[in-house]
């Protein structure tokens, strides 16, 4: 049985780690006896290994950067605090935001303007509202007499006169205006009618 | 797959009978490692000390849950990191695990597979050892959380494929793929960060 190179690469990082089992192993040695690409794969694995070792180094190193001490008398307050029962189930000590300060502030100012801007929207909607609670049409739109007159004194230069002795066309006279043209019509449409029947 | 020490175990037992100074001991015993191992997820020693602190007093509340067929180191470690990436989520931290999502990060990669892996060369032998440690951390630094335990368990704690499958609670295949695709992500991210570093 063999393997391919996409079953064989993956099976790399394992072998060199020499934790393979010796059937796999056994796959894998023979593919990569005959396989140039996988082999130069199997050495760059080993490359790695440099990055990684410095890195463990110094970690163990207590001049490096990477080391941490263990503060003194840890393990002793950890005891204390465990057989006194805390669980460790904490929120932790999180470091303070660079706007920690500033975000109440923030919110008050937010909560403040759009209280004042309610209590603007409230006065400018009573304002607006009609004095009177009788919403009846009738005291508003004037009659159509007065409007008549209104335009008749506007034709007389703007002298009030009384409505009875106007010189102008009166409402009456208009409205008796009115009705004759209609008639006329009438008796014209009548007559046209009788010149067809004849 | 190793099994825990006679003492741990007498230190567990005593530990769970209430005595204080036993555990202290155990603390004692595993301090050192867990800082160290804390020390890939954060660099801050008042959050280390606080989640290594925060390690132990979980494991004690546990402790009569340790199952002994492991050992209790194996078993620290995985409340360890559990605890620390708990912390690296709550504080917000580590982005990239939030636009991850770990079984596409797992899914079989063709341009992974395919690529060779000797692209990487090795550190410059005149650069000095904190040189090459401040890149490798970098560049862990920016792995998904997943990759970069399973390269620290394996490349600095020295453990057992077993022992990270035990940790992880995953099985040893999974540790197998997963550290071949944080191989290939850690070169990936070394040739992003520094492009010198490429093999032709």
């Amino acid at each position: 049985m063999e393997i391919e190179c996409i079953d064989a690469l993956p099976l790399v990082p394992a072998y060199l780690d020499g934790e393979l089992s010796e059937a796999r192993a056994g796959l894998l040695r023979k593919h990569l006896l005959g396989c140039h690409a996988c082999r130069g794969a199997a050495q760059g694995g080993k490359t790695l290994e440099r990055w990684f070792a410095p890195r463990a180094e110094a970690g163990a190193d207590p001049r490096s950067e990477f080391f941490v001490a263990v503060p003194s008398g840890f393990a002793a307050r950890v005891a204390r605090r465990a057989l006194a029962g805390d669980s460790g189930e904490r929120e932790y000590r999180l470091p303070r935001a660079k706007y920690d300060n500033v975000l109440p502030f923030v919110l008050r100012a937010t909560a403040l303007a759009a209280g004042l801007l309610f209590v603007l929207a409230v006065g400018l909607q009573m304002q607006s509202r009609p004095e009177s609670t009788n919403l009846s049409a009738e005291s508003v739109v004037q009659p159509v007499d007065r409007i008549v007159e209104q335009f008749d004194q506007l034709n007389n230069g703007g002298v009030a006169t009384p409505a009875s002795n106007l010189q102008g066309p009166t409402l009456q006279a208009l409205r008796g205006k009115a009705n004759s043209d209609k008639s006329a019509s009438d008796d014209n449409s009548r007559a046209g009618r009788r010149s067809k029947q004849q | 797959m190793q099994s825990a020490p006679q003492e741990d175990l007498s230190l567990v037992a005593e530990s769970l009978a209430g005595n204080q100074l036993s555990f202290q001991l155990l603390v004692e015993r595993y301090q050192g490692r867990m800082f160290a191992l804390v020390r890939h997820y954060t660099k801050n020693p008042v959050e280390i000390e606080d989640i290594v602190q925060d390690t132990f007093l979980k494991a004690f509340r546990r402790l009569a849950s340790f199952q002994q067929q492991a050992s209790f180191y194996t078993w620290l470690c995985r409340i360890a990191i559990n605890t620390s990436l708990d912390f690296l989520k709550r504080a917000g931290r580590n982005p990239v695990v939030g636009v991850e999502d770990p079984e596409i990060a797992l899914a079989p990669d063709s341009t992974t597979v395919a690529r060779p892996a000797s692209t990487v060369a090795a550190p410059d032998a005149r650069m000095e050892r904190d040189e090459i440690a401040r890149i490798t951390q970098a560049v862990l630094d920016e792995l998904p959380d997943i990759f970069r335990t399973v390269l620290v368990l394996r490349e600095f704690e020295d453990m057992a494929y077993q022992d990270i499958a035990d940790v992880l609670g995953i099985s040893i295949g999974t540790v197998e793929s997963r550290l071949f695709r944080a191989r290939a992500r850690f070169k990936d991210k070394l040739l992003a960060l520094h492009p010198e570093f490429g093999e032709s």
